[in-house]
């Protein structure tokens, strides 16, 4: 379908699509027997400015459009998302940088992250802190002009690889959510270390460890925004994140969906009318996805106002079709399709992680069922009144 | 539904083997893809590696039904542990059984009936391999990728094409001292990586006629896990099951009964992934209360259940079918149709229910996961499954 992309947004994506084949192709195999992550390949995407895409312009990017980072993070993850993954985690820790940090953070950080020179992740979840996001437990406790947090984040996406992470960590426990603050933290200020390393079912070039702060003494100014808003600025951050995770979801039914069709047209499957049914359904959830996904970017883009439900949206439909897709591919090639040089395994073990990280999606379907009581609510109080 | 005594009891002595047993080292050999030769030598013991034998060859003799209740409860826990066994008597006993002469039948069943041998099997009747007849021999050049208990190393059935102007094919029992048959491991299999899913390669290898399970040209289209690869293997006649290119009418009977243990497979993997869960649920808390409270999960829960409990009637109407005497070849693919997608779906939403966490190796149910989807397409794909339904609804 034409989505009619600007001049900028074609260049982006053929400068994504070159990557993908010409360097993410062929190493996207190794990577995964290995559980390794490419830190040669995304220091060269950062040379060519793959970065920028997600750091307004004063800071040395291109303009933090989530457009831009849905093109670019589909047409990678077409190719394998345990690499558009270890890409795209840069954006969710930059995000709350660049809307909720101070000037001097962002002149900081922000050109640094823009050329890739330094990695960015971002370390909310913990152990008991899962769906329930606000009921971490790791602390910082003001001390002069610091503040010293103890506690250990779970499942960070580039953990050991990254230069800086935005850290969520309870200021005042007495206050719940509220007592949530969100700190810039360097990987070399004292008294961090990374835990044990996931073992994961796929996605496997994103490394994936826990983030051990003990005693870690982080500066005063390295507090972003206020006390007791990190927590909201989480909430803002991830309604801006979604359509991103369901770019990655929708990288991986495209993938999944071209290579099942090639298989099943040099295998002369195409011709039985089970299989054409099958198909027809495929290529059109996906088109759907993809239809959903650029219609939130763009309205996020635009600085609409409420945004959650449309933004949970993105990235619930896109991430629950790529499963499917994956899973009829499979069943469609038969045996075949369950081993590796077909590729599809792969795509599904990846595909599964869609449905789980930056909310689960029965946490999207909260989001956006809220949303809905929250605004027939509203509704029939104006009839009413 | 109600068993009946013998089965109930198999049923809680095969549940008790499986949590006692083979739960203690399921996780590792899915991870070294290591076979569960002692599983087997414990379950030969039992008398499940003769399930379907009969008595005066050593075998238990089961009907159907406590066949498939047995494959059921291994497989909640290690339905690798269950595909060999189902593949070694549905796949490998039963066509020798059914098809095969008294001289075959006294060479191999008392032998897989104690388990000292445990058989694969090869469906090679739509692939790349050749078979030449020279004189007595049938040799045999090419390659088959997906071969069941291929890494067992006990002897294969095979289907082979022997008639090339009318697509016939052959049953054969394939010794593994043939000369020219490889076997070789094959990792790279998303789920059931403990079945000894591998690769066999033939070269010059010879099969003869006595090898020939019933008649020439009886074969159809199979599954299989592995790969079998054919190099100029020479088959000798006494290989052959029943006459030549009997295959097609072999392999449908071999596939029908594969269906029912393959459904029972299924059965066992969404019950295991969905206790699994349930007990997770039980223990995590979210929001101050442990998250089987939440509505969010019950519903899956009571989705997975209903699902299971279908699949189950459908499984053991297509076991009861086929003790009666009765056609039952609709039912199977019932039966591993909707037993096939129940267990992908149930798996998916049981990670679901774990979160992050079931993502991880540290928890077992992402091997669920992984071993639905092997088990969705063996025998034939969903796609198959229906067609077979419509064929025999419509008649």
């Amino acid at each position: 379908m034409e989505y009619f992309f600007n001049e900028k947004e074609k260049q982006l994506w053929q400068k994504a699509h070159d990557i993908a084949e010409n360097m993410v192709r062929p190493i996207r195999d190794e990577l995964d027997e290995k559980a390794e992550f490419p830190l040669e390949l995304i220091k060269e995407m950062g040379n060519q400015g793959m970065f920028k895409i997600i750091i307004p312009e004063e800071y040395g990017g291109t303009g933090a459009k989530i457009m831009d980072m849905c093109i670019a993070v589909e047409e990678i993850s077409r190719v394998c998302a345990g690499i558009a993954t270890a890409y795209s985690v840069g954006a969710l820790g930059s995000g709350p940088i660049v809307y909720y940090a101070s000037d001097e953070q962002k002149k900081k950080y922000l050109p640094k992250i823009a050329t890739g020179e330094q990695l960015c992740a971002f370390a909310l979840t913990e152990a008991q802190a899962g769906s329930d996001a606000a009921n971490i437990q790791t602390t910082a406790r003001k001390d002069g002009d610091y503040y010293i947090l103890n506690g250990v984040k779970q499942f960070i996406s580039n953990a050991s690889v990254s230069d800086v992470y935005t850290v969520l960590a309870s200021t005042d426990k007495t206050r719940g959510a509220r007592g949530i603050s969100a700190f810039i933290v360097e990987n070399n200020f004292p008294g961090i270390s990374f835990g044990k390393e996931e073992h994961k079912l796929g996605i496997r070039a994103s490394v994936t460890s826990e983030l051990v702060f003990e005693d870690c003494r982080v500066p005063k100014e390295n507090l972003m925004g206020k006390e007791g808003f990190g927590f909201i600025y989480t909430m803002r951050n991830f309604d801006r994140a979604r359509p991103g995770v369901g770019a990655i979801a929708l990288g991986i039914a495209q993938g999944a969906y071209e290579d099942a069709v090639d298989f099943l047209y040099k295998h002369d499957l195409l011709g039985n009318q089970y299989v054409q049914s099958k198909i027809a359904d495929i290529a059109t959830e996906i088109e759907a996805a993809r239809a959903l996904i650029y219609a939130s970017a763009r309205m996020i883009d635009s600085n609409a106002k409420g945004i959650s439900k449309v933004s949970s949206f993105s990235k619930l439909y896109p991430s629950d079709i790529a499963v499917k897709v994956c899973t009829e591919a499979i069943g469609l090639m038969g045996p075949y399709g369950t081993l590796k040089e077909h590729y599809l395994e792969k795509r599904l073990r990846d595909a599964k992680i869609t449905q789980i990280y930056e909310g689960t999606n029965e946490i999207q379907r909260v989001v956006i069922a809220l949303e809905i009581i929250r605004e027939t609510g509203i509704k029939h109080q104006e009839e009413q009144s | 539904m109600k068993l009946n005594q013998e089965c109930t009891l198999l049923q809680n002595e095969l549940r008790k083997f499986a949590q006692q047993v083979i739960l203690e080292k399921v996780d590792e050999l899915d991870e070294t893809c290591s076979l569960p030769f002692d599983n087997i030598k414990q379950l030969a013991e039992m008398g499940i590696l003769g399930a379907i034998i009969p008595e005066d060859m050593g075998g238990a003799a089961l009907d159907t039904m406590s066949s498939v209740v047995s494959l059921e409860e291994i497989s909640k826990v290690c339905a690798s542990t269950a595909l060999i066994i189902a593949v070694h008597n549905a796949f490998f006993a039963y066509p020798i059984l059914k098809f095969g002469n008294e001289e075959m039948k006294k060479k191999y069943l008392p032998k897989a009936a104690l388990g000292e041998i445990v058989g694969g099997f090869a469906d090679c009747s739509t692939n790349e391999v050749k078979v030449k007849k020279q004189g007595n021999d049938f040799i045999l050049n090419g390659t088959n990728p997906f071969v069941l208990n291929a890494q067992a190393n006990g002897p294969i059935v095979a289907f082979l094409p022997t008639s090339q102007e009318n697509e016939g094919f052959s049953a054969f029992v394939l010794d593994n001292d043939i000369p020219g048959i490889k076997r070789k491991g094959n990792a790279n299999i998303i789920g059931l990586k403990s079945a000894g899913i591998g690769e066999l390669v033939f070269e010059n290898c010879a099969v003869s006629q006595n090898a020939l399970i019933s008649a020439e040209n009886q074969g159809e289209v199979i599954l299989a896990d592995g790969e079998l690869v054919f190099e100029n293997c020479a088959v000798s006649q006494n290989a052959l099951i029943s006459a030549e290119n009997q295959g097609e009418a072999i392999l449908a009977e071999v596939q029908n009964l594969g269906r029912i243990f393959v459904s029972g497979i299924a059965l066992g993997i969404a019950q295991g992934a969905i206790d699994n869960a349930i007990k997770y649920a039980k223990e995590r808390v979210q929001f101050e209360q442990a998250i089987i409270n939440f509505g969010m999960v019950r519903e899956k829960i009571a989705d997975a259940i209903t699902r299971i409990e279908a699949t189950r009637l459908l499984t053991y109407d297509a076991a009861m079918k086929r003790d009666a005497n009765e056609n039952f070849s609709q039912a199977a693919s019932m039966a591993k149709y909707y037993a096939g997608q129940s267990a992908v779906e149930i798996t998916t939403q049981s990670i679901q229910i774990y979160g992050g966490y079931g993502y991880m190796k540290d928890y077992p149910v992402e091997r669920y996961f992984r071993d639905a989807q092997v088990i969705n397409v063996l025998c034939s794909t969903p796609v198959d499954e229906k067609e077979n339904i419509a064929k025999e609804t419509i008649g």
